[in-house]
């Protein structure tokens, strides 16, 4: 048997020990069904919004205009009360509020509390008012309508190649970055599980008799990264459905992520980099994993969150990606997963630069995952005993 | 078969950790279908020896070699070899029959020739409806049978079973007894620990006896009892509380001693007789009945690494 076949059955085996098909979807079921409890609820309180609050108005005429449509708001203008009666009316809750007209552009809305209605009624008079100013302007329709017109504005961004990069395929690379991290941070716990939990067990004797060290680390992290990898599509593809499927209660309009054939090469170059960018830091922690006796009491778990440094400051950096540091990073292969895509996105990358990143991300790949085999090969039969920094650098450098 | 080439040759190895030489000078040959007996106390270096010979760990100084096919670092290829370590540990969470095939596919079974010998392996241990059970589910003895399952499912031509018997009861020990029997009949030659001596006297062709990392002796049984020496017993049945100091100043009594059974037992020295002692006690113990005792293996074993003194520290 080749090492790779044996890789692939370590790999296989690791995929269907955490993979657990039916815990996955009735996650999944439970998120659709919260989904769209909350959904509903949204909907039913929609549709079953109080009627509208009592306004009285004193002073209508005062106004030169028609009072507006205001959503939550029934006007009253016939309560026959003066300013104070008025006041009286809100104080005794007999209305929501009081609208006190002073002139054709000042008035005083009397209220006991804020509601939803308040902040619109200002704006729906204003705009009563100025549609009422520009129709006694003496111009022609046409000229109303010209003044009337809006400004569009279309925003693209170009690449390095000059191709433009479209809003669609903007979000598609970015929820590639957000699919690989999803995997990145909820595959690390799997990981040490699947390695450590293994030596508590004392599985590796076993292993190590039938594989090679390097041939089961392998199998480990890319079973582990498989299973991480479904568990994110699940949750991205549950969530999507809820995205697209939801709305349709609610009269809205369904998610989608369109992008065009053009942006297919682009795309293509993100999903490579953030797939480099996941067996990199999965090896890394197959390293760290590797050098644990007991995840009870080791205070190295706590190097799970490494890669969100790294992580943290290429982000910070998306707006400023034209930046010489910006370009740096990129470059750098524990940074690059994240600043790669974001200067792809929004700015020109020369070829050198991505062929550099791409290269340097896979070598660290590779070298960690050597790393993993040469520590785990070690440090196997270290039981009741963690290795110092010290020893795994000696043992990376003897490996 | 002492003409034969060994199966398995081990020369002049040395293992060191820190401040333990765990293994000494090691020189070994298990010949093709034997079953040699690996002996020693605890801290032996016995499951050292056998992990290099896994190739878990590499020796500091000597050579292992294999009559059967080797990788590129000299180790006895996976299907060719099985081994039932001293640390058992299984998936906890994952039904026993899976474990066991998986294993079986690892050392280079197809699938479906994986799981019928799984399922076989299962009925002959007794396992058979409790294929879809998860290991954690079962009694340790129940998982020592699965891993042993899982160590020689693929028939290795060479198997390795570090304290195959350890966590059995009687049964299941005889159970043993008779597949690593049977293993052998199929042409797996076959090295293990134990210290279960009236088990190892019943099932091993030559035994291997080390501790302090040193051998001790090698031999077959009959071979070592004889070239121990003495050591077989003459057990008595007196009437009273005689005094015995005359039968222990016989040259021919090694060690005597007496139980709450009032029997007296009657160790002999290398190279003496029943006969030279019967007269003796005869003369000074009122004896109602007489009965001879071969020496066990435990006796011998008892004896010899008694006897071991550790190695002066370096």
């Amino acid at each position: 048997m080749t090492r790779w076949a044996q890789v692939r059955m370590v790999a296989q085996w690791e995929f269907g020990r955490f993979v657990k098909w039916k815990q996955q979807f009735i996650g999944l079921a439970v998120m659709v069904a919260v989904a769209g409890l909350g959904q509903g609820f949204l909907a039913l309180k929609a549709r079953s919004t109080p009627d509208a609050v009592r306004v009285v108005v004193v002073g209508a005429g005062r106004l030169g205009f028609p009072l507006p449509a205001v959503a939550e708001v029934r006007w009253d203008t016939l309560a026959a009360v003066d300013a104070a009666g008025a006041r009286v009316l809100v104080r005794d809750d007999s209305a929501a509020g009081a609208l006190l007209v002073r002139d054709g552009s000042t008035s005083e809305l009397v209220i006991r509390r804020r509601g939803a209605w308040t902040q619109p009624l200002e704006g729906a008079l204003a705009a009563a008012r100025q549609q009422r100013a520009f129709a006694a302007l003496p111009i022609t329709p046409a000229d109303r309508e010209r003044l009337a017109g809006g400004f569009t504005v279309t925003l693209t961004t170009v690449t390095a190649s000059g191709a433009q990069v479209s809003r669609g395929a903007r979000m598609v690379a970015l929820a590639i970055l957000a699919f690989g991290l999803t995997v990145l941070f909820t595959g690390f716990a799997t990981l040490f599980t699947g390695i450590t939990g293994e030596k508590q067990q004392r599985i590796t004797e076993q292993m190590i008799a039938m594989v090679s060290p390097q041939t089961w680390m392998d199998g480990k992290i890319l079973g582990l990264a498989g299973a991480a990898t479904v568990g994110a599509a699940i949750f991205f593809g549950g969530g999507s459905l809820v995205l697209r499927a939801v709305p349709l209660f609610g009269d809205g309009e369904p998610f989608a992520l369109p992008a065009a054939a053009s942006d297919v090469p682009l795309l293509l170059l993100v999903l490579l980099v953030t797939a480099l960018g996941v067996l990199m830091w999965f090896s890394f922690m197959a390293a760290v994993a590797a050098t644990i006796d007991d995840p009870n009491s080791s205070s190295r778990p706590i190097l799970l969150f490494v890669p969100m440094l790294p992580m943290g400051i290429a982000f910070s950096l998306l707006p400023k990606a034209d930046s010489v540091l910006a370009q740096v990073l990129s470059v750098v292969p524990l940074t690059s997963m994240g600043m790669l895509p974001a200067r792809l996105l929004t700015t020109h990358v020369p070829w050198w630069e991505v062929v550099a990143s791409v290269a340097l991300l896979a070598g660290t790949a590779w070298l960690f995952r050597r790393l993993a085999g040469t520590i785990f090969a070690t440090g196997m039969l270290l039981y009741g005993k963690e290795p110092s920094l010290a020893e795994v650098v000696r043992w990376a450098r003897e490996g | 078969m002492p003409d034969a080439a060994p199966f398995l040759q081990v020369d002049g190895v040395h293992k060191r950790f820190a401040r333990v030489h765990a293994v000494n000078a090691i020189t070994l040959g298990v010949q093709p279908g034997e079953i040699v007996a690996l002996l020693g106390p605890n801290g032996a270096g016995k499951s050292t020896l056998l992990r290099m010979l896994v190739g878990i760990t590499r020796p500091d100084e000597g050579r292992i070699s294999w009559q059967g096919p080797v990788d590129a670092r000299g180790h006895l290829l996976p299907t060719a070899s099985g081994y039932l370590p001293e640390d058992r540990g299984l998936y906890q969470d994952v039904p026993l029959a899976d474990v066991v095939a998986y294993f079986g596919r690892l050392r280079g079974m197809s699938r479906g020739d994986a799981e019928r010998a799984t399922a076989a392996w299962l009925e002959r241990l007794d396992l058979g409806a409790r294929a879809r059970d998860k290991l954690g589910a079962l009694s340790k003895g129940n998982q020592q049978k699965v891993q042993f399952a899982a160590a020689v499912l693929h028939r290795p031509a060479f198997a390795i079973l570090d304290e195959p018997f350890s966590g059995l009861d009687p049964l299941n020990q005889e159970l043993f007894l008779a597949l690593v029997r049977e293993l052998r009949d199929a042409g797996t030659t076959i090295l293990f620990s134990a210290h279960q001596m009236q088990l190892v006297e019943r099932l091993a062709d030559r035994l291997f006896v080390m501790a302090h990392g040193r051998e001790l002796l090698q031999g077959t049984v009959t071979g070592i009892r004889e070239r121990w020496g003495g050591g077989d017993r003459l057990v008595l049945e007196v009437d009273g509380a005689p005094d015995l100091a005359p039968v222990a100043a016989h040259p021919a009594a090694a060690r005597v001693e007496r139980d709450a059974d009032g029997h007296v037992a009657i160790t002999l020295a290398p190279g003496h007789l029943v006969g030279d002692l019967l007269g003796t006690c005869a003369h000074h113990l009122a004896i109602r009945s007489v009965r001879t005792e071969r020496a066990s293996l435990h006796d011998v074993y008892v004896a010899t690494v008694s006897a071991a003194r550790p190695p002066e520290a370096a």
